[in-house]
């Protein structure tokens, strides 16, 4: 599974949340779910225009990059430096 | 209005017309609940978050998700009278859901690992505890699908009159919701079985996996704004493309 994401600016997965789960981070920049405030309706997933928000069918619940807080580990674990945050 | 006043000792600030329980986890203070959910209105349903409210002379035990905060109230979540009422309401909870495991760690927490009471053969939905967490969030999801069939003990969680309903999309929340995971939802590779209906799947137009239920995609096309092609494609198939698009673009 692919966990990347865009944090686009007009964020669909956002836009489409009918709970105000998915809300951005002004520090990070990331759009982060809110877990206590999703209900698990995986509209996100289905709105995604990258394939990029996943519904958890363990947790019900959906799951998405959060640039790790900020300092995304991808980058940092990729050894030829091909990945980076700006 | 901020309100200031203590829980177990400790002093917090809140705003007027917060709840109890949500300003007591925000401080990192347990209160076990069942039937709390921060995106619905919380109605004390499953009485399992019981706190001891004091108040000038008045002490009261109360359900802590929909008590209104007050100006220098003292707020136990700990004291043996808590204690009592929680495993008593945990016991009679046991007796109706009695194969949850959440239901069981709670009372096995409270120190209640048998009920004296007659479990429950609690068809269609064994070990429903009736706290309408599921009917709440069909609600606030604006699909009013959801409610309460029979009275007394007929009562039971369905679709109304137990008829088949329009407004059910089979979105599935109530299943997400739900703290003791009873409700039944099937899915097949094109059809989705929940609450006695049976709802399409969009399929994705690239593999033919199924994206979400038709109606759901409808609904969220009037209400959301997003146009249908936003939900033609698993999420698989739009990863794949998306990478394929962008390996092409030169930095």
């Amino acid at each position: 599974m692919q966990i990347t994401c865009l944090q686009c600016v007009e964020a669909a997965c956002a836009k489409v949340c009918p709970a105000g789960a998915l809300v951005r981070n002004e520090e990070t920049g990331a759009i982060e779910v809110l877990a206590n405030r999703c209900v698990g309706c995986g509209l996100c997933e289905a709105a995604c225009p990258f394939g990029h928000m996943h519904f958890d069918t363990q947790l019900r619940l959906a799951v998405k990059c959060d640039l790790c807080g900020g300092t995304p580990t991808c980058a940092a674990f990729c050894p030829h430096d091909a990945l980076e945050i700006r | 209005m901020t309100v200031q006043f203590t829980i177990d000792g400790l002093e917090v600030k809140a705003k007027e017309g917060e709840h109890l329980l949500d300003v007591a986890r925000r401080h990192g203070i347990d209160i076990p609940s069942l039937c709390h959910h921060e995106a619905v209105e919380p109605i004390g349903a499953c009485r399992v978050c019981l706190v001891e409210v004091r108040s000038g002379q008045k002490t009261t035990i109360t359900t802590s998700c929909n008590f209104l905060v007050e100006d220098g109230i003292e707020v136990h979540t700990d004291t043996a009278e808590v204690r009592k009422h929680r495993a008593m309401n945990l016991e009679l909870l046991l007796a109706r859901a009695p194969k949850s495991d959440v239901v069981r760690k709670l009372a096995s927490a409270s120190g209640v690992t048998r009920t004296r009471f007659e479990p429950l053969a609690y068809e269609p939905l064994p070990n429903c505890i009736l706290c309408e967490l599921c009917v709440r969030t069909c609600d606030m999801l604006g699909h009013h699908a959801l409610t309460t069939v029979g009275r007394g003990d007929k009562k039971r969680i369905g679709l109304p009159f137990n008829k088949p309903s329009d407004n059910c999309v089979g979105c599935a929340s109530c299943l997400s919701v739900c703290p003791t995971q009873c409700i039944s939802v099937k899915d097949t590779p094109t059809q989705r079985a929940i609450w006695g209906q049976k709802h399409d799947f969009i399929l994705c137009k690239v593999c033919g996996a199924p994206v979400i239920t038709k109606k759901h995609r409808d609904f969220a096309i009037s209400e959301k704004g997003l146009p249908e092609d936003y939900y033609d494609t698993c999420e698989k198939c739009k990863q794949s493309a998306a990478s394929k698009r962008f390996a092409s673009v030169v930095w």
